[in-house]
């Protein structure tokens, strides 16, 4: 057996690449013929309008459009790393981020391993379409909510008196924001998030936890030794997905919820871009500097999803690539 | 002389304006219209001639397709869909000039000033010097009757590319909102209508104690809008749309001016002492509705349709209607110091694309036009008369007729007329008068400039520090200017409100002169020099046209 | 697996009783969970019902209706265009649906199969697109270029697939044990074949993600539509609610002029407007959610 595969592999090692791509089709027809709609896809919709990506290394003009722009070197990127707040917001972008991946990206999972614990069934789907509800409350209502219920006399306020504390609008204070930002992200988006989590976990094989059960693990053992492991692939591929957007976080929330008095810890790349571009009051938008910076981030993140990657790959069996 | 010269004739036309509201001087063009032409032309317009939200397109709109009856010429609609952000979708469809020029509209009204020498230089827009007195006699004729509006129009080479958004009266109305107060508790507590800084101060004070209400502010015109700076002396807001003042023919930055730095020290004085809204940021409108009715302040500032609703509420809770607008505050001397006001014209232009040939952009030049015609004049701001108006007897104005006044709807009026907000036309002061409560009208006359003088001897000092103060509208920039202005504007304009809210809310000690002086030397890393020094010499090109 | 030696016996009673515990305790701190997301949400239901003169003079907790009323809806439903939004955001889900499953479920066939010599050239050229793209305004140009501008088709092409999606898809793929496709493969099935017969009933649980996903995603997108439409009667409901929320919220801002007679529904139209988006997607979520309840893959393994 072993030696007629060897004899199959030294053979197909001394084929041309012309033959061995020949054979490859044959054999793999279908699948290709699978991959092919989905190739022209993305020649038409996403690499032909790719050459956009010059506009970061031109002066681009509406009025000249990309051809007749004049290059410009990485004059938007000298411009965008010299520019007073391009520390501060790279910080802020990190931070915010990083405090997303520390406690929002876990709350579904946890949300997932609780309702995986729930055997009255009924109930279990009721808490799972409560919890997905917020997600489709628009940002511009959340935040309106948020705002109410941080103000002085708000509802946070009173729970705070309630325990002792002083009564203040805790959106306006530089030291809250954060807390704030990530406290609605997690009531907003964790019964949404959970769902890929359920998914997955009805995929897991029943008689595992009968062999625990038999084994005589406890149902926190059985949570931590077969749930948890079942779970596991799809957790990596969504954490290295998550790192390849570290630097995306979305201006609409900051744009909304942010005040001058907390820019300093909430002043992000995307509200800066928004400002150069989408929200530019007077003047033409600079799509020039906006493309660069977005490609910068593109860059950020790629560098990031590669690192993760890598050491998933290494440390576990799943990785994206 | 050339400014006692601007100065008389802007007072003639306030008088003009003040006499006789209706007749503004258009030359007329009867007979001319309809033009009879079989053509069809695009017209793009981005904010302006919204249509109303009883209509599902412009076809359903009176006002879009009468004028196509109006002035004899098939117009085809551009309109950004509802929903759109309008800047976005104007500069989405904008892009077609790069590519495919004829893919744009053929009349566009946006925002084009700033950049109107590169739209012209890369032919993406006529230049329309040449065609003007003839295809477009009436708004020549308009041009003309003020060196303001001529001024305005043109680059700084003299070339003209725009028809713009005129108010008849000659006044920018920047005065729908203001200071408002609570009339009961002034009563109440034997006060009289503040009129002086410090006035105004005692009444917070008063209110504080009597009723533990303090200063707020909606959220539309916040406190970074409140204008009332002017009490010393100072122009300028939080606000990164408003950091340029002209003094003495230089270009400042308003917030690096002493008397900018009064203001800061008088209000983060009330804020330190608790007589001002601690959710003064984060307050949305509703909120602020909210504390309003429940007693929580009996002072603010607000706009005329925000106090509408608060009355409107206040009543229906069976506490009357008691809010009244009260006008800027002077400073302790009396002297007018609050600057508002300006040329009256709006920066919404419109523009004849590229798209259209020379005869197309001909007609386009006649179509425009008839905006500015005695009898274009009001249909653009009426509508047809018989239809939605008809002229009253009494007041010699034109009045809404039943079909208008009756209906239910939010703002009516947009669905006959497309001078409500702006565009290419000229509005007519009467609308302002037609459209709004009794209450309104009077808290509008308290807050603009116009009312505040128009029964003293005030009246030339207030026009010389209400219009001497802004950055004209109307400035072109070189393409390289704006280019490099557009680099700084961000990151300058952050800096400068974040800096002065601190200041503004106590959380920096506007009076220690270390903290501010690191403030001012601080703007030198956003560029500040060069800034002024381009605003500069723009200015200085635009008073020499 | 870990080792647990203990007394058979003991261990069934104090499992039992822990487990109890832990199910008091799991439960509990679920409907602790509920009720902090359910209060707001509910507040929205009810205050769409209030009437505004109430709502804004209130404060604090809300829990049924005060002075009843549905003029927030009937504004709503008076919003010429409410219907064709509607029905357009109905076309665009019916078409771009199976184009978004079918080639989603390819993608993440292709992926997840072994030994195709193009496989890794492919997939990169996939996952490339997930971080560059042209940008809006060579975007916006495409679509003009391909004539897709002003129809219905460019909120639905362009969108055709989720890369993201596409690896959530291979995941699942390659969790379906290999000796099932090969089995097959040896009975003279085709790729097509397997892919339909045993691929995607046994990773139907994630099939219904996608389909939540992909279709909340539709249900959601107002920018597209902003920017690629003309005519207000195609455009989604996504942006006629936007435009009925934005219109009462803005309306003040605008600078020249302002009207006395500001729409007074601002507050209950912001909660009129989430009732009305959210229940049609409330309403099919139940149907979706049966698949990753039960546990598909089980079944069929052991078949």
């Amino acid at each position: 057996m072993a030696k007629q595969k060897a004899a199959v592999n030294a053979h197909y090692r001394r084929l041309s690449l012309g033959q061995k791509i020949a054979r490859d089709f044959s054999h793999n027809k279908y699948k290709y013929l699978m991959i092919l709609p989905v190739l022209v896809y993305l020649a038409l919709f996403c690499y032909k309008p790719m050459y956009g990506i010059q506009i970061a290394f031109k002066n681009y003009k509406i009025t000249r459009g990309i051809e007749k722009s004049a290059w410009a070197g990485m004059y938007w990127f000298e411009q965008f790393f010299n520019d007073p707040y391009f520390w501060r917001l790279l910080r802020n972008t990190f931070l915010i981020s990083g405090l997303q991946i520390l406690f929002c990206f876990p709350a579904p999972i946890l949300l997932a391993l609780m309702l995986n614990e729930v055997q009255h069934n009924r109930f279990k789907r009721t808490v799972q379409t409560i919890t997905y509800m917020p997600y489709f409350i628009s940002l511009v209502v959340l935040c309106s909510l948020v705002k109410i219920y941080t103000q002085q006399n708000g509802l946070v306020s009173e729970i705070v008196a309630f325990f002792g504390g002083t009564k203040q609008n805790w959106l306006q204070d530089p030291k809250y924001y954060r807390l704030v930002y990530i406290l609605s992200d997690i009531w907003q988006s964790v019964g949404w998030n959970s769902i890929i989590y359920l998914a997955a976990l009805s995929g897991i094989d029943m008689e595992q936890y009968e062999a625990a059960r038999i084994d005589g693990a406890s149902r926190f053992q059985q949570m931590l030794h077969v749930t948890l492991p079942g779970l596991l692939p799809t957790i990596t591929i969504l954490f290295i997905l998550r790192m390849g957007s570290i630097l995306n976080v979305g201006y609409e929330k900051t744009l909304l919820l942010y005040q001058p008095t907390t820019y300093e810890v909430a002043d992000i790349f995307s509200t800066y871009t928004y400002r150069i571009s989408l929200g530019a009051t007077s003047g033409q938008p600079q799509y020039s500097l906006s493309t660069a910076v977005s490609l910068f981030n593109t860059i950020v993140n790629v560098f990031f999803l590669l690192l993760t990657n890598f050491i998933s790959r290494r440390a576990t069996d799943s990785s994206l690539f | 002389m050339k400014k006692l010269l601007a100065l008389v004739l802007a007072l003639c036309l306030v008088l003009t304006a003040a006499a006789a509201l209706a007749s503004a001087d258009l030359l007329s063009r009867e007979g001319v219209y309809p033009l009879n032409s079989d053509k069809t032309i695009t017209w793009y317009s981005q904010d302006s001639h919204n249509i109303h939200s009883d209509f599902a397109d412009w076809h359903d709109s009176p006002f879009h397709v009468n004028l196509s009856k109006q002035v004899g010429v098939n117009i085809e609609w551009v309109l950004p869909t509802t929903g759109a952000d309008g800047g976005v979708f104007t500069n989405t469809l904008l892009s077609d000039a790069g590519s495919n020029i004829g893919n744009l509209p053929n009349i566009m009204e946006a925002y084009f000033m700033n950049n109107a020498n590169q739209y012209l230089d890369d032919e993406v827009i006529w230049d329309l010097t040449p065609y003007l007195e003839e295809y477009a006699p009436a708004y020549w004729a308009w041009l003309h009757s003020n060196p303001a509006y001529d001024k305005a129009m043109k680059t700084d080479d003299g070339r003209y590319y725009a028809f713009g958004f005129f108010r008849e009266d000659g006044g920018w109305n920047d005065s729908y909102q203001g200071p408002v107060v609570r009339k009961d508790w002034l009563e109440e507590c034997g006060l009289e209508i503040p009129k002086t800084i410090s006035e105004f101060e005692n009444v917070i004070r008063v209110f504080k104690e009597k009723y533990g209400a303090v200063f707020t502010s909606a959220f539309s015109p916040r406190f970074y809008q409140m204008g009332m700076s002017g009490a010393f002396g100072a122009y300028g807001n939080v606000n990164p749309d408003y950091l340029y003042e002209i003094r003495d023919g230089k270009v400042i930055l308003a917030q690096s001016t002493d008397e900018y730095r009064n203001w800061l020290r008088w209000f983060s004085g009330i804020v330190k002492e608790g007589l001002v809204d601690t959710d003064l940021q984060t307050v949305d409108d509703t909120n602020v509705q909210q504390k309003v009715e429940t007693g929580l302040s009996g002072i603010a500032i607000t706009s005329m349709g925000q106090m509408n609703l608060w009355n409107n509420h206040m009543e229906a809770a069976g506490n009357g209607r008691p809010w009244i607008g009260i006008p800027y505050p002077t400073n302790d001397a009396g002297e007018i110091y609050s600057i508002f006001g300006g040329s009256g014209i709006g920066s919404i232009t419109g523009v004849v694309t590229k798209s259209a040939d020379e005869e197309t952009m001909k007609l386009c030049l006649q179509v425009l036009d008839y905006a500015y015609s005695k009898e274009g004049f009001l249909f653009w701001n009426y509508g047809i008369e018989g239809e939605s108006w008809v002229m009253s007897e009494e007041t010699g104005l034109p009045a809404w007729t039943d079909l208008v006044a009756k209906d239910t709807s939010n703002d009516p009026m947009i669905k006959y007329n497309g001078t409500t907000w702006s565009g290419s036309c000229i509005q007519a002061t009467n609308l302002l008068y037609l459209k709004n409560s009794q209450a309104s009208i009077d808290a509008n006359d308290a807050w603009y400039y116009l009312g505040m003088g128009r029964d003293t001897d005030q009246l030339d000092k207030v026009l010389e520090v209400t219009s001497g103060h802004k950055w004209p509208t109307g400035v072109t920039f070189t393409t390289e200017e704006s280019d490099e202005l557009d680099l700084y504007n961000a990151s300058l304009g952050t800096y400068v409100v974040e800096q002065c809210t601190s200041f503004l809310l106590g959380n920096k000690d506007v009076n220690d002169d270390g903290l501010w002086n690191e403030f001012i030397s601080g703007l030198q890393q956003y560029h500040i020099d060069r800034v002024l020094e381009l605003r500069q010499n723009c200015y200085d090109r635009y008073l020499s046209r | 697996m870990t080792t647990v030696t203990k007394p058979k016996v003991n261990n069934h009673i104090r499992e039992s009783a822990g487990s109890k515990i832990f199910n008091g305790i799991n439960a509990f701190l679920l409907v602790i969970l509920c009720v902090l997301t359910l209060y707001p949400m509910w507040y929205c239901l009810v205050a769409s019902f209030t009437s505004t003169s109430y709502l804004s003079a209130h404060q604090g907790i809300m829990l049924i209706p005060h002075m009843f009323t549905t003029s927030a809806y009937s504004l709503a439903f008076t919003h010429p265009l409410l219907l064709s939004g509607y029905k357009n955001i109905l076309i665009i889900l019916l078409v771009s649906m199976p184009i978004n499953i079918l080639l989603t479920l390819f993608t993440g066939y292709f992926l997840a199969s072994k030994k195709v010599l193009l496989k890794p050239v492919i997939q990169f050229l996939i996952m490339f697109t997930m971080f560059f793209n042209g940008g809006m305004i060579p975007i916006y140009l495409n679509i003009r270029d391909l004539g897709l501008y002003n129809s219905l088709w460019a909120l639905i092409l362009p969108g055709a697939i989720s890369v993201y999606n596409c690896i959530i898809c291979r995941t699942a793929i390659q969790a379906v044990p290999d000796s099932l496709t090969e089995s097959a493969y040896l009975d003279g099935a085709n790729d097509l074949v397997i892919v339909f017969r045993i691929t995607l009933p046994l990773i139907m649980p994630t099939i219904a993600v996608l389909l939540l996903y992909y279709g909340v995603g539709h249900w959601n997108a107002w920018f597209p539509a902003s920017i690629y439409l003309q005519d207000n009667n195609k455009l989604p409901i996504q942006n006629i609610m936007r435009s009925i929320l934005i219109a009462n919220s803005n309306l003040l801002n605008s600078s020249g002029s302002e009207v006395d007679r500001v729409d007074d529904f601002a507050e209950t139209i912001k909660y009129s407007t989430i009732i009305l988006t959210t229940v049609p997607v409330l309403c099919i979520y139940p149907f979706l959610q049966k698949y990753f309840v039960k546990g598909v893959m089980v079944g069929a393994v052991k078949g």
